[in-house]
């Protein structure tokens, strides 16, 4: 069982198609220029946000929870750290 | 976008004329980077606004990216849309995840943004704002983007497999020792590079101590926050990290002022340097979750948004260059470092033209989230030309200050003295007016007691920005607070680099003495961590404090040393991406590859020779062991100054010998292969149909 805050995360996730891959539906789009910008502006921002949560590692975290079917919790999250923590001190940083 | 077929009647235009209309904006873009690059060129005896430089820049990636680019798709790489991914066949939600393009771009972008391109261009404004120029737009779009590119494809097409694996398999066994060699190499004079940086950005100076002093608890409490009380709330707690960090720059200006605190924060460089050794030993031992997960968090959410914040303060307050398109300093007598334009501007400016580390990140974690083949052209290329973005705009920081200014900050003591009166007297001499009475008020401006002898570039840097800053938002009054939020972010910035790559190396070791005895391997095994941790700090400790207490060496000479080895690191990815073009069957192509390969073997061995050979001891490791041994009355600092020129020289030696191995072995790969005494065949997964393709059309 997912809880809230997970629910809403893959919302925000969802509604760019996800930070995980689902093919992107283009109907809707409106037929002029002005108002294809103005509809453009939520998906820019729920891109934005979808990479800020990749960046920072949330939706690795979301992800740790659906393949472990658990909720999130300090322990899970302890949990999801130290499965993550070899893997992210091995990415070398760039100069 | 709007869908073909889709558009109402009254928007739909020809394709002739779509066409006539593409031909006609690509043509006027072209016509717009002639001239703009005519302006910076040959502009001569004016000052010019930096928005030229930004201009050019625009140009030159937009076609690179729309032709080049393009054609190594169309016609090297063959991309095909209809493969699937190793993130789309292997996803196991962890580190392989088909991931939007837009997200990858981004997650790479900010895996390959470093230090890197900030201060080299910086250094390399020494020659004046045109050969640092040329070399980053020119080098990125034909060099380091087509590196990127090409080794984050081919790792792809070889289910995420990295640099090493791969000159192993497409050249041989020596080809991934090489690798392998050279990347601990490259480490270790990054991280004493970096370290040397935050010592001379911080030394003498209480306010930027304290600032970056705070980040540690700052990152304990952030630690907390994201394990305790709101898990997995990461951009929360950096939020909330970055608030706190602001403050403590705020607090910092007070500490500055109070005659009690002030000393407990004015440090030496020899103390900073011990400081920063023990924390690097720290950071390497200690679990990951306690110190380094945080500030790395913390170091992200400051980079990005101070890099936005840069490119709109260029952008809103358009600057005027102060420094001219060439100065004296061409001939290789520069007091920032010696050396001619070439080879040294091409190993300065590092990675904002082309990076060897880089190919480490695309052959890392991003191939391992590409979901389709085509979307490596954007992540790889395009990236890449985000980062070269970034050099241009350090370009501009440093050239919008008075050459005179910039002089002062970056000469070191031993070239042009340790008084005020006598240092702006030799650069003022130089041509370049600046007076001891307006550096003093620079640097009352800025809340330091000094700004002679900052080398490094850091702190150049930070005046530039600050400038560009504080004219576009709160004047002068905010000049200070901006100069230390510049050094508070390249410090904080490079000592994440500094205790990630200290553990990336830990690992890289225990990973090669497992060969040797099997617990040293075990990376839980306290007594291992802590052997392994000590050898990486001592190995790059060893660098830094040469840097620190050499007079006319420190960034004079390491800089170069991590240049060329930063650079001989591309020169592999470079020999394994020719090969497995040449593998491919498209020697017609090979040039993509093996241009930008032969100006970097040429580059990066003329460097080493000079830095070895070189008769002028400012340049060659070996002269300066001479002078030192002739002139100087024998004693222990003497002696170990010429153990260290000694140690550069071997390093380098080492280095250029290891490259010119693998790029024989490539050589003589090549002219079997070509000579058909080898069959050409590469080691790329069987190809595999994607789904997405199917998915995106029902």
């Amino acid at each position: 069982m997912k809880n809230e805050e997970t629910t809403a995360n893959q919302g925000t996730a969802g509604s760019l198609g996800g930070t995980r891959y689902e093919p992107a539906s283009r109907e809707g789009v409106a037929g002029n220029a002005c108002s294809h910008a103005v509809a453009c502006w939520p998906r820019v921002a729920a891109v934005v946000a979808s990479l800020l949560r990749e960046i920072f590692d949330e939706s690795a975290y979301c992800r740790f929870l659906e393949r472990n079917r658990i909720s999130s919790s300090t322990a899970a999250y302890a949990a999801f750290r130290e499965e993550n923590d070899r893997l992210k001190a091995q990415r070398p940083k760039c100069c | 976008m709007l869908r073909e077929g889709n558009e109402p009647n009254d928007m739909r235009i020809s394709r002739p004329m779509k066409s006539f209309l593409g031909i006609l904006v690509q043509a006027g873009l072209a016509i717009l980077t002639a001239l703009a690059l005519g302006i910076i060129a040959l502009h001569r005896g004016e000052q010019i606004n930096a928005m030229w430089l930004l201009l050019a820049a625009c140009c030159v990636y937009f076609l690179g990216y729309r032709f080049y680019s393009k054609f190594i798709a169309a016609k090297v790489l063959a991309l095909d849309a209809q493969r699937a991914t190793p993130a789309e066949r292997l996803d196991n939600g962890r580190d392989f995840v088909p991931t939007n393009k837009w997200v990858v771009f981004g997650h790479h972008f900010a895996a390959i943004a470093g230090p890197g391109p900030l201060v080299g261009p910086v250094l390399a404004a020494q020659f004046g704002y045109l050969p640092g120029t040329i070399w980053i737009l020119l080098g990125a779009i034909f060099g380091g983007c087509v590196q990127d590119f090409l080794i984050l494809l081919f790792s792809v097409r070889r289910d995420g497999k990295s640099l090493t694996e791969m000159a192993r398999e497409e050249i041989g066994k020596l080809g991934g020792f090489v690798a392998y060699v050279a990347i601990i190499g490259i480490i270790v004079i990054l991280l004493a590079v970096c370290a040397l940086i935050v010592v001379n950005a911080l030394k003498a100076s209480p306010w930027g101590v304290f600032t970056i002093a705070m980040t540690v608890p700052i990152a304990f409490l952030m630690g907390f926050y994201v394990r305790s009380l709101r898990p997995g709330k990461v951009l929360e707690g950096s939020a909330l990290g970055f608030v706190l960090v602001l403050l403590a720059i705020w607090v910092g200006q007070w500490v500055s002022r109070s005659a009690v605190v002030s000393p407990w924060f004015t440090w030496s460089a020899p103390a900073l340097a011990i400081v920063i050794i023990v924390y690097g030993f720290a950071a390497s031992a200690l679990p990951v979750w306690l110190l380094l997960a945080p500030r790395d968090y913390l170091s992200t959410f400051v980079k990005l948004g101070t890099i936005g914040m840069l490119a709109l303060g260029i952008t809103a307050l358009r600057p005027t260059l102060h420094m001219p398109p060439l100065t004296r300093f061409v001939d290789g007598s520069g007091p920032v470092f010696a050396g001619k334009i070439f080879p040294f501007a091409f190993v300065t400016i590092a990675c904002g033209a082309i990076s060897g580390f880089h190919s480490l990140i695309s052959s890392g974690t991003t191939p391992k989230m590409i979901r389709r083949e085509p979307e490596t052209r954007m992540v790889g290329y395009g990236a890449m030309i985000a980062e070269s973005m970034v050099a241009v705009m350090a370009m501009i920081a440093a050239c919008v200050l008075q050459p005179g200014t910039y002089f002062a900050i970056n000469s070191p003591a031993g070239i042009v003295g340790k008084a005020p009166e006598a240092a702006a007297a030799t650069i003022s001499n130089w041509g370049f007016p600046v007076s001891a009475q307006g550096m003093h008020a620079l640097a009352q401006s800025v809340g330091e007691q000094t700004l002679y002898n900052r080398t490094g570039g850091a702190p150049a840097f930070a005046v530039g920005m600050a400038h560009i800053f504080s004219s576009s938002l709160g004047g002068q009054t905010l000049m200070a607070i901006w100069y230390h939020f510049a050094i508070m972010f390249e410090a904080l910035f490079i000592l994440t680099v500094l205790d990630a790559g200290t553990r990336v190396g830990r690992f890289m070791i225990q990973d090669a003495l497992a060969h040797v005895w099997k617990p040293l391997g075990r990376t839980s095994w306290y007594p291992s961590i802590l052997a392994t941790s000590a050898l990486m700090v001592a190995a790059w400790g060893c660098f830094l404090w040469q840097g620190v207490k050499d007079p006319l060496g420190g960034i004079n000479s390491l800089w170069p040393l991590f240049g060329i080895a930063n650079q001989l690191l591309a020169t592999v990815a470079l020999c394994v991406a020719t090969t497995i073009v040449i593998k491919m069957g498209k020697r017609r192509f090979t040039a993509v590859t093996l241009v930008p390969l032969l100006w970097l073997v040429a580059v990066t061995f003329t460097a080493s020779w000079h830095k070895i050979y070189d008769p002028n001891p400012r340049i060659g490791f070996l002269a300066h062991t001479r002078q030192l041994g002739s002139s100087a009355a024998p004693s222990l600092e003497v002696a170990r100054m010429i153990l260290n020129d000694r140690l550069d020289a071997v390093v380098t030696a080492l280095l250029m010998f290891l490259v010119a191995l693998i790029l024989a072995e490539s050589v003589l790969l090549w002219v079997r292969v070509l000579s058909g005494r080898r069959p050409a065949a590469v080691k790329e997964v069987p190809f595999v149909m994607t789904r997405f393709a199917a998915e995106e059309q029902t």
